[in-house]
């Protein structure tokens, strides 16, 4: 937290989203919630955080491994959207399907206690699809980074889930 | 020296019946485990599995069937085509192309259900040759790769 501290004195001490509150925001809840902090958000880039905990569920052998990296990277991007819909919008947040990942570089592994920096920076929006590209870091050194397509679910919450079929499956599509 | 590590999701999170064919390919079949944590919060009102989910299930096999240890080091495309509901496609099918050069494990991976696919991936693993450090601290980190 010290280097968060450096970077911007005024986010670590008072956050958009504190831990207590990113429930609200995002639909992963505990014990697969892999963000806990919305530092600083506009309209193309956020910043959020996690710190790493040695009972979370894609932790292993003392350090966060790709696939919590990766989550966690994904949640920072629901947590924008989320904040926007709620704070800015005053609607409920849309859930985000990733549709696709690009170009995912993993660097280093985050050991337990650090916090992890995740910044988001949005490519692309239009109604029902968001393109962005997330960066992460912890203590200066580079974790991981990678672009992410998500198609957004309706507005109304969580769609049923399309039934299953055995021809080629159509791209996932709102109700 | 530290042992190796387990395996994240093999055997908690998913099984894994393996078929294995050629050197270089491999087929396998996950079945996954419904009551796993991860879906009490992915989602709570329904049960999804996570895209890393898969991710770590690549990796896990991987390192399982060649009996090494990896470290996903890039994607360069993941595609997921249809969510996969655990309730409804609790047994999936797993193919996997995989080229070892040096340190370097490149793969093509599809996962399918009942031959309907649900997710393409392509990336590389780094082969983890070294033995994990005493004190496990950042300095010392074999992880970090010069990119």
């Amino acid at each position: 937290m010290q280097y968060l501290a450096t970077l911007a004195p005024g986010w670590a001490a008072q956050p958009l989203v504190p831990p207590a509150e990113v429930g609200r925001y995002i639909p992963q809840q505990p014990p697969f919630a892999l963000i806990d902090t919305l530092y600083h958000c506009h309209a193309e880039q956020a910043w959020a955080g996690l710190l790493v905990l040695a009972d979370n569920l894609l932790v292993q052998a003392g350090y966060l491994s790709e696939a919590g990296i990766i989550e966690s990277m994904a949640q920072a991007v629901a947590l924008k959207s989320g904040y926007e819909a709620r704070q800015l919008a005053g609607v409920a947040p849309r859930i985000g399907f990733i549709a696709a990942l690009k170009e995912v570089r993993i660097h280093t592994l985050v050991p337990v206690g650090r916090t992890l920096l995740i910044q988001v920076q949005t490519l692309l929006q239009t109604a029902n699809v968001l393109v962005v590209k997330t960066t992460s870091s912890y203590d200066t050194i580079p974790v991981g980074q990678c672009e992410m397509r998500l198609f957004l679910a309706p507005p109304a919450g969580l769609a049923a889930p399309a039934p299953l079929t055995t021809c080629l499956v159509p791209s996932f599509q709102p109700a | 020296m530290l042992p190796r590590t387990e395996h994240l999701f093999l055997g908690s999170f998913f099984t894994l019946d393996t078929q294995a064919t050629t050197p270089g390919q491999l087929r396998a079949q996950v079945h996954l485990n419904t009551h796993h944590p991860v879906f009490g919060g992915h989602f709570p009102s329904q049960p999804i599995v996570p895209g890393v989910g898969v991710l770590t299930m690549l990796k896990d096999t991987l390192q399982q069937h060649l009996r090494v240890q990896l470290l996903l080091s890039a994607c360069t495309s993941v595609k997921y085509l249809h969510p996969i509901d655990p309730l409804r496609m609790a047994t999936l099918e797993m193919e996997i192309t995989y080229t070892v050069r040096q340190v370097l494990l490149e793969f093509q991976a599809s996962v399918l259900h009942r031959q309907l696919p649900l997710c393409r991936l392509a990336g590389c693993f780094q082969l983890v040759t070294a033995p994990l450090p005493a004190t496990l601290s950042p300095s010392t980190s074999p992880y970090v790769l010069d990119c």
